[in-house]
Parts: C-alpha cells; sequence; structure tokens
C-alpha cells in the first residue's frame, strides 16, 4: 500500500511516523525546503542557541524530527521538500511542481494536513509593501534570524504575543502592541472557561509571555479599532482609534495578525462537504473524529479540520494513520482508536476560550467601501457590495462580477471576507453563502509543466 | 568565508545559508517587490510561505517567481516585476 501525506508539519509527520511504524510506506510531500511546518520551521538547520532563544515550543519539535530522519534513513519514507502540490483527485492522483518541473503520482491513500493560513485582516493601507503578516516576520525570524527593526503588530491572538516575545528574544522588541480585543471579550471568554489541566498550562503559557512583555516595557494599547496604515517607503504612520479619540504611530514595518483557519483549498477542490465554524468564523472541512472524509481512503489531519494548534495536531494525524490503518486491515478488527482521540480533546476546551477572546471584529471584517479585499484583482469592498446590490447570488458569481478570489492566491485571502460581505447584504447564513468553488491546478502552473508532467510508477 | 550574494536589479544582495529571496531582500530593507497588474501599485511580501502570491518577482528571466519559495542562490539575477519589465519580456 503506498500512501501520500501531503504536508510535513506536525500532523502530517506524526501521521507518517504511525505509519511507518506498522511498515506501511510513505511519500510525505511539503511545499517548504525542510520538514516541520510552520512551527517547526527550518527546525533542523538553526543552532541549538536560536532555537532556545524561539521557546521550548519549537525546540519539542526536534524529537519528531528525529524520528522522521530515521524513518528517511530506513528508507521506508520518502520525504518530497520544495514539491507544491497543485492537484489531488478523488482517484487519488496527486501532482506537485518542484523547480518548473510537475510530477504525478497514484496512490491508495492519502493524508491531507496543510494545516492553517492567516486570516485576512482588510483595513486601509494592509497591501502597502513593509506590512507583512505576523506569521511572515515569525518566518523572518526562523529562517533569517532576522527580526523586522521597530515594528508595531496590529491585531490579537496567541501567535500574536508569541511573536511579539520572540522578537524581544531576538533583542528586536517591537516598537507596540494594538489589540483589537477588549475588556468584554476577556469576560465573555472567561464565562466560556472550563478548565482542565491542559488549558489551565496553556492559559500560564500566555500569562508569561505578557509578563515577558511588560517587564521589557513594550507598549500594549487595548481595545484599538479603525486602524489605517499610510506608508512612504519603508516609513508606516498607523492611524487608529481608542474609545472614540483618535492617534496615531510610526512604524517601519507593520505586521497583522487576526488568528488562523484551516487552508481548505484541496478539501475544497475535492468537492467535500464544509461545514461553518460559528466559533473560528470559517469553513472546516466535515469528517468524523479521525478524520477520515466522506471519500474513502481520504483523510484530513490537524489544523486542516479545525484549529486546535501544534500539540494536538501531532495526536490528530496519529488519528487519521490509525483510522487508515484500521480501514485497510493493518489493525486487527478490535483496535481501541479512542484513546488518541480523548488525549485529542483536551485541546477543545482551551481553544473555545481563544476564539472568543480573539474573535474578529466586524470593523475589518466586513470594511467599509473604500478597502481592498481581493489583493490580487484589486477589488474593494464597495465593489463587491455593488455587484450585490444589482443581483449578485454569491462568492462563485461575484468572480464573473469583479474577477474577486480569481488572481494568484485563488481567494485564500479574500474568501472568508467575500462570505461576510454577502451574507451581511442578503442577510442570510455564511453556510447559506457557501465559498468559492476551488478547482485545480491550486497553485498556479504553466502549460508547459502540465504538458511534460511525469507520472510516477 | 565570503557571504554569497545576488543580484537585485543592479544592486548586490548579501544572504546567508536557508534565506529565501524575499527573505534576503527584506533584510536588506527591500519592501517593494513589483507593480500591481490592476492599479500598478507597489506590492512585496505578506504571508512568506507561500500563499499569497504577493511577492512575485522576474528571477533570471522567468517572470511570476514566488520570492518567498526561492532559496536564494549565488550570482541570480533578480528584478522587480513592474509593467515596464513584463511588456519587455512578453
Amino acid at each position: 500500500m503506498r500512501v501520500a501525506v501531503i504536508g510535513a508539519g506536525p500532523a502530517g509527520i506524526s501521521a507518517s511516523l504511525a505509519l511507518v511504524a506498522r511498515s506501511v510506506h510513505v511519500t510525505m510531500l511539503d511545499e517548504q525546503p525542510s520538514a516541520g511546518g510552520q512551527i517547526y520551521r527550518n527546525l533542523a538547520n538553526v543552532s541549538a542557541e536560536q532555537a532556545q532563544r524561539l521557546g521550548s515550543d519549537y525546540v519539542i519539535g526536534k524529537s519528531l524530527l528525529k524520528q522522521l530522519e530515521q524513518a528517511i534513513d530506513n528508507k521506508i519514507l520518502t520525504s518530497v521538500s520544495r514539491a507544491s502540490v497543485w492537484s489531488v483527485t478523488e482517484e487519488k492522483e496527486v501532482s506537485w511542481s518542484i523547480d518548473g518541473r510537475s510530477y504525478c503520482q497514484k496512490f491508495d491513500a492519502i493524508i491531507l494536513a496543510t494545516g492553517s493560513i492567516e486570516r485576512a485582516m482588510p483595513i486601509d493601507g494592509w497591501t502597502n509593501p513593509g506590512v507583512i503578516t505576523v506569521g511572515a516576520a515569525q518566518i523572518l525570524i526562523k529562517t533569517a534570524r532576522y527580526s523586522p527593526p521597530s515594528s508595531v503588530l496590529v491585531g490579537s491572538g496567541p501567535l500574536f504575543y508569541l511573536v511579539a516575545c520572540q522578537m524581544l528574544e531576538m533583542g528586536n522588541p517591537p516598537k507596540a502592541l494594538l489589540e483589537t480585543q477588549n475588556n468584554t471579550d476577556l469576560l465573555k471568554a472567561f464565562i466560556h472557561l472550563r478548565p482542565n489541566l491542559t488549558s489551565l498550562l496553556y492559559l500560564a503559557k500566555g500569562l508569561v509571555m505578557l509578563a515577558k512583555l511588560r517587564f521589557a516595557g513594550v507598549k500594549r494599547i487595548k481595545a484599538v479599532r479603525d486602524v489605517r496604515i499610510k506608508s512612504k517607503g519603508n516609513a508606516h504612520i498607523i492611524e487608529f482609534s481608542k474609545v472614540g479619540t483618535k492617534r496615531q504611530i510610526e512604524a517601519e514595518t507593520v505586521l497583522l495578525h487576526a488568528g488562523v483557519h484551516p487552508n481548505i483549498q484541496i478539501t475544497q477542490a475535492l468537492g467535500l462537504k464544509h461545514d461553518w465554524s460559528q466559533e473560528n468564523h470559517c469553513f472546516e472541512p466535515r469528517t468524523d473524529k479521525f478524520g477520515r472524509t466522506s471519500l474513502k481512503n481520504i483523510f484530513v489531519a490537524g489544523d486542516g479540520i479545525k484549529i486546535l494548534g501544534a500539540d494536538a495536531a501531532k495526536i490528530s494525524g496519529k488519528c487519521a494513520a490509525l483510522a487508515l490503518l484500521a480501514d485497510n486491515g493493518f489493525l486487527n478488527a478490535k483496535a481501541d482508536l479512542s484513546r488518541p482521540y480523548r488525549l485529542h480533546q483536551k485541546y477543545v476546551q482551551i481553544r473555545k476560550f481563544l476564539d472568543v477572546l480573539y474573535a474578529p471584529k466586524d470593523w475589518y471584517s466586513c470594511p467599509t467601501n473604500n478597502i481592498v479585499i481581493c489583493r490580487c484583482e484589486e477589488v474593494t469592498a464597495g465593489k463587491i457590495r455593488e455587484a450585490v446590490k444589482i443581483g449578485c447570488l454569491g462568492p462563485n458569481q461575484l468572480k464573473a462580477y469583479s474577477r474577486c478570489g480569481m488572481g494568484n492566491c485563488q481567494g485564500r485571502y479574500c474568501g472568508n471576507i467575500v462570505i461576510n460581505l454577502i451574507s451581511e447584504m442578503v442577510g442570510q447564513t455564511p453556510e447559506e453563502t457557501g465559498y468559492f468553488r476551488i478547482r485545480s491546478p491550486i497553485k498556479p502552473v504553466s502549460l508547459a509543466e502540465v504538458a511534460n508532467l511525469e507520472t510516477i510508477i | 568565508m565570503p557571504k554569497s550574494f545576488f543580484y537585485f536589479e543592479e544592486k548586490k544582495i548579501y544572504f546567508e545559508q536557508d534565506m529565501s529571496v524575499a527573505a534576503a531582500l527584506l533584510c536588506a530593507g527591500v519592501a517593494d517587490f513589483r507593480q500591481t497588474q490592476v492599479l500598478h501599485k507597489p506590492r512585496g511580501p505578506f504571508c512568506m510561505m507561500g500563499a499569497c502570491f504577493d511577492c512575485l518577482l522576474v528571477i533570471d528571466g522567468m517572470v511570476n517567481q514566488q520570492g518567498c519559495m526561492r532559496l536564494a542562490k549565488q550570482g541570480i539575477k533578480v528584478k522587480r516585476q513592474t509593467s515596464n519589465v513584463l511588456s519587455e519580456i512578453n
């Protein structure tokens, strides 16, 4: 049996390891130069010192990478890096591109572990050069040991504080944190908190990060809204309002973050059913509790199903692998899959707290008419509202009206905002509005590459 | 050991191992990578993980190269993807 695992983050690696432990050969495909996903990005190459600086949650990935290395050495696992998967079919044919050449291989089963992407935060000036995401800043720290100087972070969420602390450890503290959540959010979040040990540890970690920032004298301004960025070359002026008063701050780099949501390009392209998550304000692929989809032998694992973080993703990867093994006769019929699932559930409680505390705000998720929503085709919220006014029924028809969602990123960043705008105007739920119809190739690929597609047997 | 470099327009950009072209450029203070196709406005890297396609550059004469997904290599020639450069190539 040949299995493809797409994505080499915590979910993909732990799924692969559970499969090779049963002598099932795995081909692991990942887009980045080395395995680890965004959380353990470049961990195999950074110095021990640098890894330590970035915190224990980064260092902990070493053991996973070591086991992966062993599996590669034992030739039971093939790890393909820098491979952009651009098509996955129901027949389990996977196509990917490396350095301008494309390859296609048919598998018996597939585990999709494509993780998450950062939620769009469409504000005035978010398309200016020098305005990047908080995740992008973390990638710069991990891969280039570069922490953008004189940065201001705008937004909220766990990653927001983690990266602020990592910048601190790099000896380059952020200039200020402009935080979008307010005290009411905090109060509401505490009502949702059903503390178990996992969530208390998680909270403690958060409090330590906040203490570090306070001790370092990093300015935190909470309950900001109506943020605008005016840029002139590498100088940015960030205007915002706080309890009705207008204020501003200067920065060399602006880092935005409004949380993360599952990367659903492949699950959508496969035509799988997705459900709207009221908690995380995004579509999530429908799976059973082990990651089985409605297509036999196609599984999803990790943050690609629901955002629960790296530790939960590892367990989720294992769950999907065990389900795959059980479905194909590699485990005896009485094998108990419920233990890893119960472990996985420990991470749900704290997520409810975080989802309420850092819920996206209307002022940017349903922005004013002048704001660019589709970064690729430069379509504003005003154009989208106009289209709906003259009869546009949903995201797919919006493409014909405006080209929104038809650029290179294929709706990855504008998709959720489009859903918000249409749902609000028509007066329907996001579920009723639906999503863009995603089709392969899910990454742009040249015709020459498709014509010269090399089939691997 | 002498540092490696690539060319951005006429300028030498030095980089270290494991750096992408986009990371090396940002480290050198270059954030403006291209002109957008519709409004011809400056645009640069945004997500740094291959999802947003905002960091498109012309690398060794090839257009639409994702700067964040290409590892920096000694001597490559990188250009801003402006409307002029695009029309020259086409």
